[in-house]
């Protein structure tokens, strides 16, 4: 079985580059990245079953590529991560999806754990997805 | 007026300290992965794992760097914050530019925009608010920054022209502001003016956008109507 995969987005290098690091130890395939940007690039190139997200970001903030993120893969797991999370902040990331919002610093094994959890919450979201689907088709079609 | 001002100096005192706050927070998470890195390391080595002392010296370096960028933010968040202390004094205003450039510089980091200064060498005296010339001054790039739209580049200047000394704030395109900004410029002139200052923003539409502020050197008393501003500690 492959690794869980995730995904770190942080516009600190040193930062995110640290917490890539403990996390490889810790057994998972880590990709990171510092925008927004560069996270939509590598998320329609490679399947993440996480995406740890910071909120703020120059250019094109945390929530904003939460919604980008979402529209193109709905199962994606997403955490966001905060330096100063507001309440206002966390029921809008949970509006859009995230499936939690941590505030920074994060422990690193509660956050691996998140990690570990969300291979399986996508997979069950894809399956339910397709189920959905399967049961429009036969309702649709009258089969 | 006075009232309005003195609002708006809360605001942008506020601004700046939440905003250094959240690098220094920035730093404080840096500190807090790499001393979790070492742990990690250090855990290892305890269960029999050999010591890689050049990994643990890298991680020693970079903590010590946290700390020097940790140092340089908050003795800039003290020296903003002593600005206060007096509503009237005498000051450097290249001193005092610097310390704008470096609050501004998160600002157009954020906005991904590049700020540039070109401030004088020798010192430039002034009497009055050393607060209120950071917080008119900011405001100016502040509301650029919001405008900008093609080169995202932003040029901070001072020179002394003898009568008193010129500040300006400029960008290689033109820029469009709304009514909100343009309200926000309003009432910066309004509050220069109560110091004998002005601001003069040019071309108000086409050609690259410009922001002057111009200041008399001495005698200059607070921007808000002359009440007296409550010092920090």
């Amino acid at each position: 079985m492959r690794p869980d995969a995730v995904l770190l987005v942080d516009d600190e290098i040193e930062f995110v580059s640290t917490l890539a690091e403990r996390m490889r130890a810790r057994g998972l395939d880590v990709d990171f990245v510092t925008s927004g940007v560069e996270a939509l690039h590598l998320a329609k190139q490679k399947t993440f079953d996480a995406v740890v997200l910071d909120i703020a970001m120059p250019g094109m903030d945390g929530i904003e590529t939460l919604k980008y993120l979402l529209e193109d893969q709905p199962d994606l797991q997403v955490v966001l991560l905060s330096g100063q999370a507001t309440v206002k902040t966390a029921v809008e990331a949970s509006k859009l999806g995230a499936v939690d919002v941590l505030e920074k610093p994060a422990d690193v094994e509660t956050l691996v754990g998140l990690i570990r959890k969300a291979r399986a919450a996508r997979l069950a979201k894809a399956e339910e997805r397709t189920q959905e689907e399967i049961e429009d088709i036969l309702r649709t079609k009258g089969w | 007026m006075a009232g309005r001002a003195r609002d708006e100096g809360l605001a942008f005192f506020g601004g700046i300290v939440a905003g250094q706050s959240h690098e220094i927070t920035n730093v404080l998470n840096i500190i807090n992965e790499l001393a979790g890195l070492e742990r990690d390391l250090l855990e290892g080595a305890a269960a029999g794992r050999p010591v890689d002392i050049e990994k643990l010296l890298e991680i020693t370096d970079k903590i010590e760097a946290q700390v020097r960028r940790g140092v340089i933010i908050v003795s800039h968040v003290s020296r903003f914050a002593h600005s206060t202390d007096l509503p009237v004094a005498v000051f450097d205003l290249g001193e005092v530019l610097e310390e704008v450039f470096f609050l501004a510089e998160r600002i157009a980091r954020l906005g991904r925009a590049e700020l540039s200064s070109e401030l004088p060498a020798k010192p430039i005296s002034m009497e009055g608010s050393p607060f209120r010339v950071q917080q008119v001054v900011f405001t100016c790039i502040d509301l650029m920054l919001a405008a900008l739209s093609g080169e995202r580049r932003i040029a901070l200047a001072c020179r002394d022209d003898g009568d008193g000394a010129e500040i300006s704030i400029s960008t290689t395109d033109p820029i469009e502001l709304t009514p909100e900004q343009e309200a926000r410029i309003i009432a910066l002139e309004g509050q220069l003016a109560t110091s004998g200052g002005v601001l003069v923003h040019s071309p108000r539409s086409g050609g690259p956008a410009r922001f002057v502020i111009r200041l008399p050197l001495h005698g200059a008393g607070p921007c808000d109507g002359g009440e007296t501003t409550t010092g920090g500690s």
